[in-house]
């Protein structure tokens, strides 16, 4: 773990809107190292984007407050940084892979002078040298004829094309870290394998650190080699993903994999998750997840810490922690 | 009644919101009650009073012919608002229908209404409103036609794009599945779902209608003497702006706070109309 | 089962859509030559990817498109034909759109948009179940209380609003309802719940399904009998057990092997 790309320690920051704060995350955990692709899953309102857009600072300044903690990348402490030097590392440090491919290219300029432009702002390829460029980013993304897709525009590509090319772009001054934020939600599932594929493949030619978003299970098993659980803005599972996901130890994460149809028998219902999520207007003291827990106990009205049951698999969990080692 | 609580609340929030709309509420106040307030008829003249400097007797000054200039703004406020008033409400009504019908059948129809609404626009507002003024004569109904006219195609087109994508909206598709009329369609979803945006047009509007009224005022194009009203007493009074500058300022100022005071109470309600705010 | 068990018969259909942009003429066959049968109280599976045809045919059931040729036949009628004008039976057939965020008016209220329904249904069947008192009975069935139907929808969460959907489809009986991807904007544990509620209403309103779906995983739990759609043209039907443990077709086996399955990729 020498060669860390992304340390966040205990960062914890809120929203400000019409007056009242939100706290959205609370002393969130994450390391990412070099070549290595991190999961990171939870609901709508878990604070997964939020935790990727922090690494970059690109939530809006006047509305966020980091409240804690600290994000280290690369050996650069980014929020002591100021905004130009973050703005350096975006698109040349850290790619970017959203869901929608079309909100990250521009409708009126054909593919190849997107890329063009991209490769030309973050490198000093002149610009034949840039223009070949162009052709070898598009072969890597396993796009057949680059010669013809470069003349296309983005409304001529199918949604799987549109995300190779958006791929293509992130990856083309070669970043540290690329940042895939649901990066196969709004594609067809057999696209979805042939994407998911591309980005496990250029991660390891590249050595580029994946931080991998997303709400399905499924993906992250098939990519990932690392989870991160996020349940209201708090990291409440993390750990190799064949650990947390076969063997899930906190109850939230276990619930949740229990209420997935995918196994479950078709004469029983599924399993739900009780109660309701926290107001986190006023974030609730102790464990987060209590309310809506079956295990709880009296010591879950402190705040758990996220200890490690070993050295690959940590949960903030008091009912794991006083049985396992006596917290 | 949870959108007035919303309303009131927001408002309060919105200090700079909440005056502009005491001061609108004093704007209509003053209109309705002018008779009381004032304290000389608007159309008395007295030629051996004419052009006091403002005092007890005259609050404001008088002009001319002797006219008690605060009764003249506080009679004004029905000619300027008002008319500026029924001139919005005329434009958005006939606009919105015109224009929901042009987006809900579409074809040739929508064509043609859209070219026209393009002809309408490609003139200069303050420009098609003169010359329709001027054509129509010199009165301030008249004026108050051409305002109509001048503001037709903001509500054509808005009225259109709302209709449009209304009548492709999810829930007007779930409605047909069961099996509704288009009727009902219009009442129940595609009118009140459009009104917001017309809503807020209008109060953004009304401020620039009593100035285009002024303006025609000005011009000798709107109100006739000795009728009071604002655009006509300033283009009368500015002749006195250097020896009796009581005379057009207190009118100009008239004009200002009331436009002002539609323009902020007008983003007011933009924001409070929009269904993504608050809970 | 023999053919008059069928509750809904798609016979042959076909919808072919013209478009033309800057002259070029496109033709785009949606659905081609398309046959199937929905047998009372069974709940069948579409399953497809974009373009497959899936919504052209949630669509052509829901009398929002005409047909090119065909006939669909429900309970024993012709509902819809490429000739003729055949009644079709407002109240009988329901559908719950994938995205509650905008299958509800904004502007009503719980109450109204679930007595929406009702305006085209015989006097009758309102009086049956128009009520309030139904109305409620029908608000509780779905998880919501009775201070709900006074507030508007954009106080709820999703899966309150996809609840709303559910009991504005019931409110009129329905003998089929059509789900078109109803879970698919939901988040894990809100689709546990919305699927056993489904679930529940099936046995409880004595319905029929026809669920349309991306999700194998709750294709898999919740389908009888399951069809593959691919380019407009069905290439498979099969029962659940069969579709799953052994497809015949190379495309359900592509689409099946496409999809990453926690319980079984994680050899890492």
């Amino acid at each position: 773990m020498s060669s860390l790309i992304v340390d966040i320690q205990d960062l914890s920051l809120s929203f400000q809107t019409d007056g009242s704060e939100v706290s959205i995350l609370k002393n969130v955990k994450l390391q990412i190292a070099t070549g290595e692709i991190v999961g990171l899953v939870g609901e709508s309102g878990s604070g997964k984007s939020v935790t990727a857009l922090a690494i970059s600072k690109l939530l809006p300044e006047e509305i966020t407050r980091f409240t804690g903690g600290s994000i280290n990348f690369d050996g650069t402490d980014i929020l002591k940084s100021d905004e130009a030097s973050v703005a350096e590392l975006r698109g040349k440090r850290i790619g970017f892979v959203f869901q929608e491919p079309m909100t990250a290219l521009n409708p009126t300029m054909t593919i190849g002078n997107q890329l063009f432009h991209v490769i030309r702002r973050h490198s000093t390829l002149s610009k034949d040298e840039a223009r070949a460029r162009v052709r070898k980013s598009l072969e890597e993304v396993l796009i057949f004829k680059p010669e013809i897709v470069e003349n296309q525009y983005p409304f001529q590509l199918s949604g799987g094309m549109r995300q190779r090319v958006v791929i293509a772009m992130a990856m083309s001054a070669n970043p540290a870290l690329l940042i895939a934020d649901e990066p196969t939600t709004a594609l067809d599932v057999t696209v979805q394998a042939e994407i998911l594929s591309l980005i496990e493949r250029l991660a390891k030619d590249h050595g580029t650190a994946v931080l991998l978003i997303s709400h399905d299970l499924g993906v992250i098993a098939k990519t990932c080699s690392r989870v991160t659980v996020l349940y209201a803005g708090e990291v409440v599972e993390s750990g190799n993903v064949a650990d947390v996901l076969k063997n899930p130890r906190h109850p939230y994460t276990q619930a949740l994999i229990r209420s997935l149809p995918d196994i479950a028998a078709r004469d029983r219902s599924l399993e739900t998750i009780t109660g309701e999520f926290p107001d986190l207007r006023n974030r609730p003291d102790g464990c987060i997840y209590a309310p809506r827990c079956p295990k709880k106990f009296e010591k879950c009205s402190q705040s758990p810490l996220l200890l490690g049951i070993n050295q690959l698999h940590a949960v903030a969990c008091w009912a794991e922690h006083s049985v396992g080692g006596g917290a | 009644m949870n959108l007035l609580l919303r309303s009131i609340r927001s408002l309060i929030k919105n200090r700079f919101a909440a005056s502009a709309v005491i001061v609108l509420a004093i704007v209509f106040l003053v209109g309705v009650f002018a008779p009381l307030l004032a304290t000389y008829s608007p159309a008395d003249t007295a030629p051996k009073d004419r052009l006091l400097a403002p005092g007890s007797l005259h609050y404001f000054g008088t002009d001319e012919l002797g006219r008690d200039i605060f009764s003249r703004i506080l009679y004004g406020t029905r000619v300027s608002v008002g008319i500026a008033l029924v001139a919005i409400l005329l434009s958005a009504l006939v606009g919105t229908f015109i224009g929901s019908f042009s987006g809900f059948i579409g074809r040739w129809i929508d064509q043609v209404i859209m070219r026209i609404t393009d002809v309408l626009l490609a003139f200069p507002t303050l420009v098609l409103a003169l010359a329709l003024s001027a054509a129509l004569g010199a009165s301030i109904v008249n004026a108050a036609l051409a305002i109509a006219v001048v503001k037709l195609p903001i509500y054509m087109r808005l009225a259109r794009t709302q209709a449009l994508s209304i009548s492709q909206s999810l829930y007007v598709k779930s409605a047909k599945t069961f099996g509704v009329s288009s009727g009902w369609v219009v009442r129940k979803h595609v009118v009140p779902n459009l009104l917001t945006p017309i809503v807020v047009q209008i109060t953004l509007d009304i401020g620039d209608a009593i100035l285009l009224i002024a303006t025609l005022g000005f011009l000798g194009l709107g109100a006739q003497p000795p009728t009071a009203e604002w655009g006509a007493m300033i283009s009368t009074g500015w002749n006195y702006l250097i020896d009796q500058w009581w005379y057009p300022t207190f009118t100009g100022a008239a004009i200002f706070i009331t436009v002002m005071a539609f323009n902020i109470v007008g983003d007011g309600v933009r924001d409070l109309l929009d269904p993504k705010s608050g809970e | 089962m023999s053919n008059h068990d069928a509750l809904l018969r798609v016979e042959s259909i076909n919808k072919t859509f013209i478009t033309q942009s800057r002259g070029i003429r496109n033709e785009n066959h949606a659905v081609k030559s398309l046959s199937f049968e929905i047998m009372r109280g069974e709940v069948f599976g579409l399953v497809g990817e974009s373009g497959s045809g899936k919504s052209t045919i949630a669509n052509l059931l829901m009398n929002l498109e005409t047909l090119d040729s065909g006939e669909i036949i429900f309970d024993g009628n012709v509902i819809a034909a490429s000739k003729g004008t055949p009644k079709f039976p407002y109240g009988d057939i329901q559908i719950v759109f994938q995205d509650p965020k905008s299958s509800l008016d904004p502007r009503m209220s719980v109450r109204e948009i679930i007595e929406e329904p009702l305006r085209s249904v015989s006097i009758d069947r309102k009086k049956e179940f128009g009520s309030s008192s139904d109305v409620l009975k029908l608000i509780q069935a779905v998880g919501l209380r009775e201070e709900h139907l006074d507030r508007k929808p954009h106080q709820f969460s999703g899966g309150q609003r996809q609840r709303i959907a559910i009991a504005r489809a019931l409110i009129t009986r329905p003998k089929l309802v059509v789900l078109d991807e109803p879970t698919s904007a939901l988040d894990i544990s809100v689709q546990a719940q919305v699927i056993n509620l489904l679930k529940a209403i099936q046995n409880e309103f004595g319905l029929t399904y026809l669920f349309i779906s991306h999700n194998m995983g709750v294709v898999k739990y919740l389908c009888d009998r399951v069809g593959v759609l691919y380019q407009g043209e069905l290439v498979e039907v099969e029962t659940n057990e069969r579709i799953f443990a052994a497809p015949k077709q190379d495309y359900t086996k592509k689409l099946l092997a496409s999809v990453p399955n926690m319980f079984e990729d994680m050899e890492k």
